[in-house]
């Protein structure tokens, strides 16, 4: 396709120009009271870009940087992703005013390393974008007023997030010694067995570990829930989606090399399996709304697993849709939990008491991904589980998708607890403050519909997850 | 040559201890300045072990970079971040501590054995790569990387001047 290089890359060019524009912003102002209200509109015209930008292919930077339908599918998900992030974060009740506009310029950055993952296929480079992506992650998390919890989370995911990116680093020294390359392309003709190639197995493994860590996968899944609970409502929102796109397109990228029955795909079921069920039974003895979305999604980790380790291209596009799915109903639940909080403060189950007859449409958004993230028909997080499900099936993993399907039931219990506790409870004595307008029911409204639109319709977007999977397994 | 050949696992040795030794000074060293004396030595062995790969201009920017400037650097933030008031948290249980060193010798042991059984040394010699071609590789095939470490450090030194400017105020 004659395109030039610029218009090749253009989603990320638009997202670095923004991130340059909010820095020049900071520079303009040294008292840091910049009007931001554009920024959202600003964000929406990048998911126009990404969209345009779909059907796009090519190679840049000496073929280490790979424009193809799995990275213009992450990159639409994650300019939607950051679209609504910012507006849900525009007014931050726990930000300072002169932090708003570093803020957003981190944000902005974080989203850009994240596109840059979705394309590059070149081990040195997927490191590096990963990393410009959790630095600036690892500052705005502490960002939170003057509250020790927000510091403490801070630390937390810093500390973690080091080790587990050293783990990393030392798996690709295992990787270059043993294939010696680090071309994806190239790494793809090569043996992963432990018998053939042992120190390429354990290499990848460890490799791999970095990206368990920002999907919050079993043994690297402590961080999550202290983490979304310290950091203010907001940053937990971008913390618990946006970051997981990242960490999926690698591993889809990644299980491409695997075939079913090779030691590393067994042991990342193992560790899915753990994953859903140590999550999912954690968070039925939560209180703290965040905490619960917090081990929810140690357990969604554990079901992207199951189109892992299929070997197909079925599975890759499954893991790849389910991901987006979890984005929207999570963007979808945290919305519900932002609006609700009025001044910032985490909220309790009791907190949604009575949230049918205060605010019938947060809580309908608030029954809507409840319902999605159990996986209920007619929602997307249904078509998801069903796409995860029948591809996995039959491909030497059926223990899992029964692992899968026993831990949907128990999540049942604490999904729909909040809803219960919406719908049928009494409100409490002391209902916290919240006025939601009608801008935001409106994208309360946008994101719920998305969410059955998803799971009503979901081919148009299965079918480009499709595509990019078949690229990537034909 | 042979006699220097011969010597070479002796070297590594030295340089593992180093590595090691500083190592854990930086971790267990109570006072700040002893533990950045310790990951300068750690970092001084790294250098002694590039040495070893034949990579003598790696060994060099090792020293120039890390043991010069990364550790004045870090000596800097030290001396401008002020001591947290109030006593350090007690480290737990000693069940907690023996725990801990499960979990940490663990990994250890299994990389260890690892590394011994399924790398074998392939070449007598590391061949010797001339700086002109680490340079043309950095500004080709790993060009893409080269740049975005820029970016990588703006955004850590942007992250750090907020949270460290926030520091500051609160005092």
């Amino acid at each position: 396709m004659p395109t030039s290089t610029f218009l090749l890359c253009l989603p990320e060019l638009y997202q670095m120009a923004l991130a340059l524009v909010l820095f020049a912003v900071i520079l303009a102002n040294p008292n840091q009271r910049a009007n931001l209200s554009w920024l959202p509109a600003a964000a929406a015209v990048n998911i126009v870009l990404a969209a345009c930008a779909l059907p796009l292919k090519g190679l840049l930077f000496y073929d280490a940087y790979q424009i193809d339908g799995l990275s213009q599918f992450f990159k639409l998900a994650i300019a939607a992703g950051f679209f609504i992030t910012t507006l849900n974060a525009v007014r931050q009740p726990t930000l300072e005013t002169d932090k708003r506009t570093d803020y957003f310029f981190l944000l902005s950055v974080s989203a850009l390393g994240l596109m840059l993952l979705a394309s590059t296929v070149e081990l040195v480079s997927i490191y590096i974008a990963l990393e410009a992506s959790s630095y600036s992650l690892y500052a705005i998390i502490a960002l939170r007023g003057k509250d020790r919890r927000a510091a403490e989370a801070g630390i937390k995911y810093i500390m973690f997030g080091a080790a587990a990116t050293a783990i990393s680093l030392y798996g690709f020294s295992y990787i270059l010694a043993t294939q010696h390359t680090s071309y994806i392309s190239e790494l793809a003709a090569k043996s992963w067995s432990f018998a053939e190639a042992p120190g390429a197995a354990i290499g990848l493994m460890l490799f791999l570990a970095g990206f368990f860590y920002k999907l919050a996968l079993f043994p690297f899944h402590f961080w999550c829930p202290d983490v979304y609970q310290g950091s203010s409502n907001e940053t937990a929102a971008y913390v618990a989606t946006l970051p997981k796109l990242g960490a999926v397109v690698v591993l889809v990228r990644m299980a491409a090399l695997l075939k079913p029955g090779l030691e590393i795909t067994t042991l990342i079921a193992v560790f899915g399996a753990l994953s859903m069920t140590y999550g999912n039974f954690a968070a039925l003895a939560q209180k703290d709304l965040k905490r619960i979305l917090g081990y929810s999604s140690v357990a969604h980790a554990g079901y992207v697993t199951l189109g892992l380790v299929s070997g197909t291209a079925q599975g890759l596009a499954a893991s790849a849709f389910y991901i987006v799915v979890y984005l929207v109903m999570n963007l979808a639940c945290f919305w519900v939990v932002c609006r609700l909080s009025g001044n910032g403060e985490n909220l309790q189950l009791e907190d949604l008491g009575g949230l049918f007859k205060r605010q019938p449409f947060l809580a309908f958004v608030l029954a809507v991904s409840a319902f999605s993230l159990v996986g209920l028909p007619p929602t997307a997080g249904f078509m998801g589980k069903l796409f995860l499900i029948t591809s996995a099936w039959n491909h030497g993993y059926n223990w899992l998708v029964i692992v899968a399907a026993v831990n949907t039931a128990i999540s049942i219990y604490y999904y729909l607890n909040m809803v219960r506790h919406a719908y049928t409870k009494e409100s409490p004595e002391y209902p916290i403050a919240a006025k939601p307008g009608a801008a935001s029911a409106v994208w309360g409204g946008v994101l719920a519909a998305a969410v059955l639109f998803l799971g009503v319709l979901p081919s148009p977007v299965f079918q480009w997850a499709l595509t990019a999977g078949k690229q990537l397994l034909p | 040559m042979q006699e220097l050949q011969a010597l070479s696992p002796y070297a590594y040795g030295l340089y593992l201890l180093i590595i090691l030794g500083g190592s854990l000074a930086a971790a267990l060293c109570k006072n700040l300045i002893r533990a950045m004396a310790g990951l300068i030595t750690a970092m001084l062995g790294a250098a002694g072990m590039y040495m070893m790969l034949n990579a003598p201009f790696v060994a060099m920017m090792q020293v120039l970079i890390y043991v010069g400037a990364v550790s004045v650097l870090i000596f800097f933030a030290i001396m401008l971040t002020k001591t947290p008031a109030g006593d350090s948290p007690e480290l737990g249980s000693s069940s907690k501590i023996a725990a801990g060193l499960v979990v940490g010798v663990m990994p250890f042991v299994f990389l260890v054995s690892a590394c011994l059984n399924y790398f074998k040394q392939q070449v007598e010699t590391p061949p010797d790569i001339p700086v002109d071609q680490l340079g043309q590789d950095l500004l080709t095939r790993y060009a893409l990387g080269f740049e975005l470490i820029s970016v990588v450090l703006f955004v850590a030194m942007a992250g750090a001047v907020i949270l460290g400017f926030e520091r500051r105020r609160s005092q």
